[in-house]
């Protein structure tokens, strides 16, 4: 079961938009997009490439021009001048990262610090050093990942109540996806809002409280993490001490795929593990192994299986 | 303190500005150099221009090539000037706003409490500065050139002569600015202010020369720089407004057209 797609208002929310559309010439772009981020929040917005992902942060930051409906972000309209003067509060990594000019890193920083009407010279450094970033480097000599890292530094340095990342990890060897992923959390305690696209949902599972797939330029599904955990599939493995009887755990609740060859059981639980745990306590448990919850699949099943209404959305 | 995104801008320009100023200066030594076998002896110059059709000379402001003012005219005001300011001012103009669209950086910048309108005025600024520095070393060269190789030319038509060519560069960057602020595409601000630019020298030239064109001289923008001839005359106010309102409301141009749009992706 899916939770509606929460389409009321918030007082406190971040960003807001309402029947949010976007058509470039004739082709979309965006439907119908109605989404409420609160403050505080992480929300992981999901979706192949092409889906409208990028247009939908495009508009956020008013850089394209819904064809229909409305954007707020702190309650203002990114048109306005005051929209304008809301964007010291944002912190932007664009999907599509380029920089001009031949400056160094550390002279690129400072004048995007100064934008913003000034950065605590030691956030940049800070940053720079955890992503192992080096800010003597000139611009054109950067690799794709030594760009990306410049971008979530410029992202981050003016410590933002509102980050919006566009694909944050692209281009990041996996350790520096941790680390990434790590200040995210950070960001989160320190009660800031972020709104993150990417296309895998393995990149936002742990960082994200709230997840919202789009599908062709429509918001098809909005999901806490945690229940998303709940109707989780994972396969369970039990060792036992000696043979048990496959009736034992036949039709308990959740199990399905159940296979039992001496002493080994295997099988495939949907929810809580509870009713398995109580009836192999009965016997001598030697070893357990289960799998962390593929979200993605279950994910993808469920929306993929039932054609969601995206007036819902 | 000047606002960042224009320091920036300056920064990333200075570089290419510096070629166009090295070349610009080689070019106006070069020409004036020139000048000194020929400043006893004109008749060679007299001889070869009479030979020349009037359409020619007028166009090249070749008419009194034999004394001072009509070399200098001929040489740096009326070719090395326009062409080599002209086309750094396209170019700049150009690079102004269509140039973050076209390297993808726009988005970056508009993300940063910066409007549109100050995105154009900033980036306006620097082509000023930095088209009011190749200005600075038209005048500077000439001014210590003229003296030293005797052309006899006061310093007050030198300035009048630099601040038409300057407001001339002025405006053709603006169109390029305003042409890439409408389209996003640096090669259409590119072809669009270089059109009119070549257009509009050859226009002067042919107008200035065939009586049945002659009332149509003020469609090019070089009317009101060589047609004005303030080497001879003195500075031309009146031309000089036209070029000043021109380019203004190329910049209102811009900031509509680019307010109105969306950024390429």
């Amino acid at each position: 079961m899916s939770t509606p797609v929460a389409a009321g208002t918030t007082a406190d929310a971040v960003i807001e938009t309402r029947g949010l559309t976007k058509y470039y010439h004739r082709q979309r772009g965006l439907e119908e997009l109605t989404l409420s981020v609160p403050a505080g929040e992480v929300f992981g917005y999901l979706g192949p490439n092409g889906a409208g992902k990028t247009t939908t942060i495009r508009m956020l930051i008013d850089v394209i021009r819904p064809t229909r409906g409305t954007v707020r972000l702190f309650g203002v309209d990114p048109r306005t001048a005051a929209g304008v003067a809301c964007r010291r509060r944002i912190g932007y990594l664009p999907g599509d990262l380029a920089f001009e000019g031949r400056d160094r890193v550390s002279t690129l920083l400072r004048f995007l610090a100064e934008s913003r009407g000034g950065v605590a010279w030691h956030r940049i450094t800070t940053l720079a050093e955890r992503f192992e970033l080096d800010l003597d480097r000139r611009i054109p000599e950067l690799s794709k990942g030594n760009r990306q890292k410049v971008g979530l530094v410029q992202a981050f340095m003016h410590e933002p109540e509102l980050l919006i990342l566009d694909e944050p990890t692209s281009g990041l060897d996996p350790l520096m996806q941790q680390e990434f992923l790590e200040l995210i959390r950070e960001t989160r305690a320190a009660g800031q809002t972020v709104f993150m696209s990417s296309h895998l949902l393995a990149e936002v599972q742990h960082a994200a409280d709230r997840v919202g797939i789009v599908r062709e330029g429509r918001l098809v599904a909005v999901e806490r993490i945690e229940s998303l955990g709940k109707r989780a599939k994972r396969h369970v493995e039990i060792h036992f001490d000696g043979e048990v009887p496959v009736e034992d755990f036949a039709g308990l609740p959740g199990i399905g795929d159940l296979q039992v060859h001496g002493n080994t059981l295997r099988c495939l639980v949907e929810g809580m593990l509870d009713p398995l745990v109580k009836a192999a306590a009965r016997h001598t448990v030697v070893d357990l192994i289960s799998t962390e919850p593929d979200l993605e699949e279950t994910f993808l099943s469920y929306y993929y299986a039932q054609e969601v209404d995206p007036r819902v959305a | 303190m000047l606002p960042s995104l224009l320091r920036k801008t300056v920064r990333d320009w200075r570089r290419a500005g510096t070629v166009w100023a090295v070349g610009l200066a080689g070019m106006i030594v070069m020409y004036l150099s020139f000048w000194i076998p020929y400043r006893d002896d004109a008749r060679f110059l007299q001889d070869a221009t009479a030979s020349l059709p009037e359409a020619v000379n007028s166009m090249f402001g070749m008419t009194d090539i034999a004394t001072g003012p009509g070399w200098l005219q001929s040489t740096v005001y009326s070719i090395a000037g326009p062409l080599l300011v002209g086309i750094a001012a396209i170019g700049f103009g150009a690079r102004a706003i269509a140039g973050p669209e076209d390297l993808h950086v726009m988005d970056l910048y508009l993300a940063n409490p910066i409007s549109r309108r100050s995105m154009i005025a900033q980036r306006a600024a620097a082509l000023v500065v930095v088209v009011g520095g190749l200005g600075l070393v038209t005048w500077v060269v000439v001014a210590t050139m003229a003296p030293a190789v005797r052309l006899g030319v006061g310093l007050d038509r030198i300035t009048a002569a630099t601040v038409h060519l300057l407001l001339l560069a002025l405006f053709l960057g603006m169109l390029a600015l305003a042409a890439g602020a409408v389209t996003g595409r640096r090669g259409v601000a590119l072809a669009v202010a270089g059109s009119i630019a070549g257009l509009g020298y050859v226009w002067r030239g042919l107008a200035d020369s065939v009586a049945v064109l002659h009332p149509w001289r003020w469609l090019s923008p070089f009317q009101y720089d060589l047609g004005a001839d303030p080497l001879h005359r003195g500075l031309d106010l009146g031309s000089l407004a036209v070029l000043l309102i021109g380019s203004l409301v190329l910049l209102a141009v811009a900031v509509v057209g680019f307010d109105r749009r969306d950024v390429r992706a």
